[in-house]
């Protein structure tokens, strides 16, 4: 703290509008395996200060890894001392030599003045995680996946402590403990034949890496005997991981950030219906165990649960006080000081079991993963992404086979159109195309545009 | 700088008596702008460094990352790492690495014009000179970097490898919206070396060009021919089909399953070497030693004496990519394929410059014999499965041809292509050799890496567009 403190007590004798400071230290832990066997372990210590300055509306940003000598970072919160000082003297002098060139934003409207009465995050941190037995968790969640006889696992166990501290210009200051603990596990039967699922928890009590590896294990066993699919429109169920990167660009692209860059479908669509009536989506930056759950943003104003999509009508945009302000709207508190960016994207639970979704279909893919993502054109919404691990036919209210080599090649605003049933619970997970975790059910949509290699 | 704390690290592993130990210290310098809609966002500098140790310990994989520069904690960490290892060790896979010449080896890329020399103002005025040739699009994203990454790299085994790398970078977005249609085109450009390459790119002139382009396509674009076509395809689509459906499945560690948990495995397996993939003028190589390129380097993260790599040759597999690990597993040596994104993260088996070899025929006469066909100058998105078999990528700049001749453009053709099939449907291949860019993905955890993509122009025969 006393590094921040004469650092901001530096930048403000340069008459700067805005500063804030961003101290933040991980502890991680990692297990990598395959084939059933542990193949890397790791241990890392990172730390960094973030630092954006605004003076006369210009912005810069840079960071502060290290500094040298057993000195700087290393001794925040056990001292300072003169290197520590010297260090920071000369970063200052830098600063403010290189904000002499910048030219100013004119659309910056400063930051967060407010002071809030956090509710402090009490699910989000578990000091039991800095010393569970990482190597009994992976093999509990391998030996769930191997006695659904499957043959080969693969997948990684990370264990991450955060601690962070924020300090601005309008003398806000607060703190945070958080715990990250996610297992990644896919299964094979054969080559064709897999299955994946994920598990994220802020508390080792929740973390349930059994269900994870038996889950994959039941996904991989289900999906013996692989042909390839037929092009066409099917109804299509999307599993929690299936359905995650394709949230995660929701979330994206509901930053005004994105709008602006021209890189959101939901520019112009703000209190218009974009999707089925069945369909509600929100980014909760206070959900209770989620691993990127604060009670304030990096401004210090308190975060809350955003509804971006009601009932199939777009909602809002996420704001940081800059862009709020600009658009005369309250920040959502999602700051991202250059961008407003999402917490936890939330998917509203609806009716319908499993079962029942599958039973309802007449012809129908059910669609548990999905890899390699991509988009002509995120400002229409026009993607396509690739099924892998099972992918299940459906015919007359029943699986009959398990399909390979297909294609979802779709518009985000016309699969929104198509939701049509939504699952009575949900999966919160992150995975490696969703950077940003979500509470996920099964989604049912109709009409989706499935296709096939030609040559 | 940092070096006593490298040296310290190694120091600290032979006394902890590890089989093998490997030290990079990595610092990046760096700088950047951010240009949106002609307003300056953003920019700032970044000075960062830290260490990267990985161990062998009875024949299983440790690793530890730190920027915490003090002795201590550089201790505390091995020593919990070691822990955790001989925990883990009763589940660990047998891990060897093959054995490879020794190299004590200093190397630079050399900065013409050194990024520092260059005033901030002089960056900004060239992303809004370059901004304003094109302000009718309703997004335009500009972002200008520079990194000059210094190594300093030990082992164990007497290795000793010092480098510095800088880059230069360069990535758009430009969205356009004309009569309630949008389309848009994202690249990036990246060289190692100094300013000089930004200056060559003539961003201005560059921009102003793909403006255009989307600009015809949206007004003027009619739909491709629906029956079984030919189609030539340009540099930038070469490049990409080479990294995806060569340089990726020819990674050894996913075909020996290492990165099957994300990144994927492949269609190829390692008794394929010497079976045919494509015609015999598809020949592939990935060569990090190419100067100037944007995955240059002349070492590997294990030390390894960097090569050109000859992938496919005559059609025929001829070599997958290495590191020591999966070198090992095949009883052969490294080819220096092994890099990692930066201190903070293991290195492991990745592409660095993978382009297709050019051929003899000029664009126009890959053109000049095609009665009805389609020419695909460049792409928007694209993918492909996780074994590399499956793929797609959707035209942007595109037009038809009819009896030799470009005509008016066509609106997002489709190549939705196996790997076997594309390679082995190719007849003809350009001279036009250019190299692009990308930025590769890998890992668990996620490592991207900056990468050329490459290749001439080349003829697909006898294909039906999606």
């Amino acid at each position: 703290m006393e590094t921040l403190e004469y650092l901001m007590k530096k930048l403000k004798h340069g008459k700067i509008d805005d500063a804030v400071l961003t101290f933040s230290v991980n502890h991680s832990r990692q297990i990598k395996f395959a084939d059933n066997k542990i193949v890397k372990t790791g241990v890392e210590e990172l730390r960094n200060i973030g630092i954006f300055i605004v003076k006369d509306k210009k912005i810069l940003t840079t960071s502060c890894h290290n500094l040298i000598g057993g000195a700087g970072l290393s001794n925040i919160g056990d001292g300072f001392n003169e290197l520590n000082r010297k260090n920071m003297d000369r970063l200052v002098k830098r600063i403010f030599e290189f904000l002499k060139s910048v030219q100013p934003k004119k659309d910056y409207y400063g930051i967060n003045e407010k002071k809030f009465n956090y509710k402090e995050n009490k699910d989000g941190y578990d000091p039991k995680s800095i010393n569970m037995d990482d190597v009994d968790y992976a093999e509990k969640g391998i030996n769930a996946a191997l006695k659904e006889g499957v043959k080969r696992t693969n997948g990684i166990l990370e264990v991450h402590d955060i601690k962070s501290t924020v300090l601005t210009s309008k003398d806000i200051t607060f703190s945070e403990k958080r715990s990250e603990l996610y297992f990644s596990i896919r299964s094979f039967v054969e080559k064709d034949e897999s299955g994946h699922m994920n598990a994220l928890s802020t508390s080792l009590r929740k973390f349930d890496v059994e269900d994870a590896g038996k889950t994959s294990g039941e996904i991989a066993r289900d999906s013996r005997n692989p042909v390839k699919g037929n092009k066409g429109s099917y109804e299509v169920i999307l599993g929690p991981m299936a359905i995650s990167p394709i949230l995660d660009v929701i979330g994206e692209s509901s930053s005004i950030f994105s709008v602006e860059a021209g890189l959101s479908f939901f520019a112009n669509k703000k209190n218009k219906s974009i999707g089925s009536k069945k369909i509600t989506i929100f980014d909760d930056g206070t959900l209770p165990g989620g691993v990127n759950s604060v009670k304030a943003d990096c401004e210090g104003v308190a975060t809350k649960k955003n509804v971006l999509i009601e009932k199939g009508v777009f909602k809002q945009y996420l704001h940081n006080t800059s862009t709020a302000r600009k658009y005369k709207t309250e920040s959502t508190g999602n700051a991202g000081l250059i961008s407003p960016s999402p917490w936890n994207i939330v998917v509203e639970k609806g009716d319908f079991n499993l079962a029942e979704m599958i039973k309802n279909i007449r012809s129908g893919i059910y669609v548990t993963n999905v890899w390699y993502t991509r988009f002509a054109n995120y400002r229409a919404g026009d993607f396509s992404t690739i099924p892998r691990d099972g992918t299940f036919l459906i015919k007359n209210g029943k699986i009959v086979g398990s399909l390979k080599n297909i294609r979802i090649s779709e518009n985000i605003l016309r699969m929104l159109q198509g939701v049509d049933a939504v699952e009575n619970k949900a999966r919160y997970l992150r995975s490696w195309e969703a950077r940003t975790p979500v509470l996920a059910p099964h989604i049912l949509v109709k009409n989706c545009r499935i296709t096939t290699p030609t040559l | 700088m940092y070096e006593e704390y490298a040296d310290f690290a190694l120091k600290f592993l032979k006394k902890k008596n590890v089989q093998y130990g490997e030290v990079r210290l990595e610092e990046h310098e760096e700088e950047g702008l951010i240009l949106k809609n002609g307003v300056l966002e953003v920019s700032g500098f970044d000075h960062s460094a830290g260490i990267g140790i990985r161990f062998l310990l009875n024949n299983s994989l440790g690793f530890i990352s730190i920027n915490r520069f003090d002795k201590d904690s550089i201790k505390n960490n091995i020593t919990k790492a070691i822990k955790l290892v001989r925990k883990g060790n009763k589940l660990s896979e047998r891990v060897r690495l093959s054995e490879e010449l020794i190299h004590k080896k200093k190397y630079k890329a050399h900065q013409k014009i050194k990024f520092k020399n260059v005033n901030l103002k002089d960056k900004i005025r060239l992303l809004q000179e370059t901004d304003s040739n094109v302000k009718k699009a309703i997004g335009r994203y500009f972002s200008l970097s520079s990194d000059v990454a210094r190594k300093y790299f030990l082992t164990t085994e007497g290795g000793r490898i010092v480098s510095e790398v800088p880059r230069a970078n360069f990535t758009y977005f430009l969205t356009l919206n004309l009569n309630g249609k949008s389309a848009q085109k994202y690249w990036q450009f990246c060289n190692s070396g100094g300013y000089e390459h930004v200056k060559k790119w003539n961003l201005p002139k560059l921009i102003l060009g793909e403006y255009k382009a989307i600009e015809k396509n949206l007004k003027y674009a009619k739909k491709p021919p629906k029956d079984n076509i030919d189609v030539v395809v340009g540099p930038e689509v070469t490049g990409i089909m080479v990294h995806e459906s060569v340089g990726h499945p020819f990674e050894a560690d996913r075909i020996f399953g290492r990165e099957a948990a994300q990144a994927g495995e492949s269609f190829i397996h390692k008794e394929m070497i010497g079976n045919v993939l494509g015609n015999e003028i598809v020949n592939v190589v990935d060569d990090p030693t190419l100067e100037n390129s944007a995955g240059y380097y002349l070492y590997d993260d294990e030390g390894v004496k960097a090569r050109r790599r000859f992938l496919i040759k005559n059609g025929k597999i001829n070599e997958f990519l290495h590191n020591r690990e999966t070198a090992a597993e095949m009883n052969i040596k490294s080819n220096g394929a092994a890099r990692a994104e930066d201190f903070d993260k293991e290195a492991i088996v990745r592409m660095a410059n993978t382009f297709l070899l050019p051929g003899d025929y000029s664009e126009e006469e890959l053109i000049e014999d095609i009665k009805l066909g389609v020419y695909i100058r460049d792409f928007t998105e694209w993918n492909i499965d996780d074994k590399r078999f499956q793929q797609k990528y959707v035209g942007s700049d595109a037009y038809l041809v009819k009896n030799g001749e470009i005509k008016s453009p066509v609106l997002k053709p489709v190549l939705e292509l196996t790997t076997p099939k594309l390679w082995k449907s190719i007849d003809a291949v350009g001279k036009n050799l250019e190299y692009h860019t990308g930025t590769c993905g890998k890992g668990e955890p996620m490592q991207g890496v900056p990468a050329f993509l490459g290749g001439p122009s080349i003829r697909i025969r006898n294909v039906k567009l999606g």
